[in-house]
């Protein structure tokens, strides 16, 4: 590959080696899954405004989402096709409770593009997954890949997402050293074009920086932990 | 010419003049710096990473051709498409071309300090696109016809008051003062634009090179917006913004949002790769990156090349006394503050280099900058490069003939004793209320002490000590 602009880099830099100093310590150290971890998460989820429940069991968290959602009036939901399968039975107990479920995929052509869009974009609630969840600072990993949609926490002024105890990493680095060791960063890289980290409710303070939540993403984000069998 | 230049001294008297500016900006600096050093205390080993993301920095800019070139080739094998642009011009005249051959209008598009400097959207209007700015502080700016005053809040100088107006004005938004009811005529108004708009611009925090992947740090979610819904997201990348690996990205971004908002992590961070792959059910269909040198690579090399380190912050802006005096818009610059002075004259045509002057080198700074560049100093060598072409010529003869007596401490010692002696013969009382020739501008807003007997020299003598 070549450039007049790179060429001009090739010809000036120094290629100079320096020291790289020591590796700084990782911003929490604990077992993922911890006692420790989840007790970080849940006190880093209320500083950057996400609503967290506890709940024993997947059973559980499915009859909490249609509590809220019935709370709030929601009646269109999106819901990608990697939640689907990660929470067999949430898609029936959406259902089951008059809510209507949209996900599926855009088509690629723009003018059915556009209206997809424009559908889903009705939705007043998005659910999903993580591929992680990072306890220093609150954070919700969400992947794109197969069947993984960068709308449904995006679109809809709630986000309600389902994070496994297993899935609570200490922080990123802690997932990127894990992923990196296992080959799952290369994986995640290949077939996903967006990997996000959700750190709280989308946020401006950009008047007289007082701060204002759901300025264009979901006002709300509600994580359900499910502690399954400990 | 002169130093400043009588048109910066012109904003530079607006800015200090501008009393809803001036509270502005004491408001959102102070609660910034209690903010920002919240969270660093709250950071686990905040000194070693700061050290780290230096190095990361540096040993990136000194082989920048090859992550540059890694950075490239990563990102076309996952079905991106990379632009290197020498200029700014070459830059806008891509895109125009890019948004011309498909007919597009509209285009939503997200912060991109880049895309200020190389002056994208004035080329994008001239050519008949309209280009919405989708950052609330933008777009506020962009409604009022002016450009950001800071890096991270882009209408720090902007009140409620005139945000309605401007709302009522653009927007047939019904008055009010309430901030959160503005946020919503904008969240309305955007969220339009978001699904209409066929490109979406977007400029990029950091470009991971083994990957191609590309870093983006937003806190409103319009960032994720312009580059999840059009069909055709267009990322505006300095060359220098480059990382090597996601450790390196992961350690910068321990420090970036630290530094710009006091958060741990902005509320969204993208690491996007290509565009939307064959079993994703959404995202844009493609992916254009266009790297902009516009003068940083003639840097590379020279002691100047640190500036390159900078990640984008502005904390130096919030820690600076001359910013927090005069607002970003005196800089009259597209990067404003302390890094602004360095960066801005080493861009483009060069333009800018008298902002060097615009610092007291009080080093506050240095002190905050995450990265650890040596600010000041750079601000010292841009000086000494310009002194030449624009100090007036009797003042440099002046500065050379206190060179020449600098090093000769004979001569020193004798000027020094006469200086003394005269001054004070011309004080009243312990003061010199006027002072003759050049020294009266001086003593135009203050009076000069005397100095007063006996001297350091004489005292130090009559101790018995050596040359001091």
């Amino acid at each position: 590959m070549t450039s007049p602009v790179l060429e001009r880099v090739r010809r000036q830099v120094t290629r100079r080696s320096a020291p790289s100093g020591p590796i700084p310590r990782w911003p929490l150290e604990a077992p993922r899954g911890s006692a420790a971890v989840l007790e970080r998460l849940q006190a880093a989820w209320a500083d950057v405004g996400v609503e967290s429940v506890r709940c024993p069991t997947e059973a559980e968290a499915f009859r909490e989402i249609v509590a809220r959602l019935r709370e709030r009036k929601v009646r269109h939901v999106l819901m990608d096709a990697r939640t689907d399968r990660a929470y067999p039975g949430l898609r029936e107990s959406l259902e089951d409770a008059g809510l209507t479920v949209m996900g599926g995929g855009l088509p690629r052509e723009e003018g059915p593009r556009y209206l997809g869009l424009g559908r889903w974009a009705t939705a007043e609630a998005g659910i999903t997954e993580v591929v992680a969840a990072f306890a220093d600072t609150g954070t919700l990993w969400v992947a794109g890949g197969a069947g993984g949609m960068r709308c449904a926490s995006l679109l809809p002024p709630l986000h309600i997402v389902l994070v496994q105890r297993a899935q609570v990493y200490p922080c990123l680095a802690a997932w990127l050293a894990e992923a990196r060791a296992s080959g799952a960063l290369v994986e995640w890289v290949e077939e996903s074009s967006a990997l996000i980290a959700i750190t709280g409710p989308s946020r401006t303070s950009d008047i007289e920086k007082t701060l204002t939540l759901g300025v264009h993403g979901p006002r709300e984000v509600i994580a359900l932990l499910i502690e399954g069998a400990a | 010419m002169s130093v400043p230049s009588p048109a910066f001294c012109a904003r530079i008297r607006q800015g200090l003049s501008d009393a809803v500016l001036q509270e502005a900006l004491q408001r959102a600096t102070r609660s910034f710096r209690i903010s920002q050093e919240k969270a660093f205390a709250d950071l686990p080993d905040a000194e070693v990473v700061r050290d780290r993301a230096r190095a990361i920095c540096a040993h990136t800019i000194a082989h920048l051709d090859r992550y540059l070139e890694q950075f490239a080739r990563e990102v076309e094998r996952r079905g991106g498409k990379v632009f290197w642009a020498a200029t700014a011009r070459e830059a806008c005249d891509y895109i125009v071309g890019l948004a011309r051959a498909r007919g597009i209008s509209l285009v939503a598009k997200s912060k991109s300090m880049v895309s200020e400097e190389i002056g994208l959207n004035a080329v994008m209007e001239a050519a008949g696109i309209r280009v919405v700015e989708t950052d609330l502080g933008e777009f506020i700016i962009q409604l009022a016809g002016e450009r950001p005053s800071h890096i991270i809040t882009p209408a720090i100088h902007k009140r409620r008051e005139d945000v309605s107006q401007l709302f009522q004005k653009h927007l047939g938004t019904p008055p009010t003062d309430e901030i959160p009811a503005l946020t919503a005529a904008a969240r309305q108004a955007l969220r339009q634009v978001f699904l209409d708009a066929r490109m979406g611009i977007s400029g990029v925090n950091f470009g991971i090179a083994e990957t191609g992947t590309l870093v983006l740090v937003t806190n409103e979610g319009n960032g994720r917006m312009v580059t999840t819904l059009p069909p055709i997201h267009v990322a505006l990348m300095g060359i220098e913004r480059v990382v090597p690996t996601w450790e390196d990205a992961e350690i910068l971004l321990r420090v970036l949002a630290r530094s710009a908002t006091g958060q741990a992590l902005t509320a969204y961070t993208s690491f996007l790769t290509g565009p939307r792959r064959p079993k994703e059910p959404d995202g844009p269909e493609e992916l254009y990156v266009v790297l902009v040198d516009n003068g940083r690579s003639r840097w590379l090399g020279t002691p100047l090349e640190e500036a390159l380190y900078c990640i984008r912050c502005g904390a130096c802006l919030n820690a600076c006394p001359v910013y927090q005096a005069i607002g970003g818009h005196a800089y009259g610059s597209v990067y404003p503050g302390p890094i602004g002075s360095i960066v801005t004259p080493m861009l483009g045509d060069g333009a800018g280099a008298e902002l060097a002057y615009a610092s007291s080198l009080c080093g506050a700074c240095q002190d905050v900058c995450p990265v650890r560049i040596a600010i000041p100093d750079l601000l010292i060598r841009w000086r000494q490069m310009e002194a030449g072409r624009l100090l007036p010529a009797w003042e440099r003869a002046a500065l050379w003939v206190y060179a020449q007596i600098a090093r000769h401490p004979a001569a020193w010692t004798q000027l020094g004793r006469w200086a003394m002696a005269l001054l004070r013969r011309l004080g009243r009382g312990g003061w010199l209320p006027r002072g003759p020739g050049l020294l009266r501008a001086w003593t135009a807003v203050r009076d000069l002490p005397v100095p007063q007997r006996p001297a350091f020299r004489e005292w130090w003598a009559s101790r018995g000590g050596g040359a001091p």
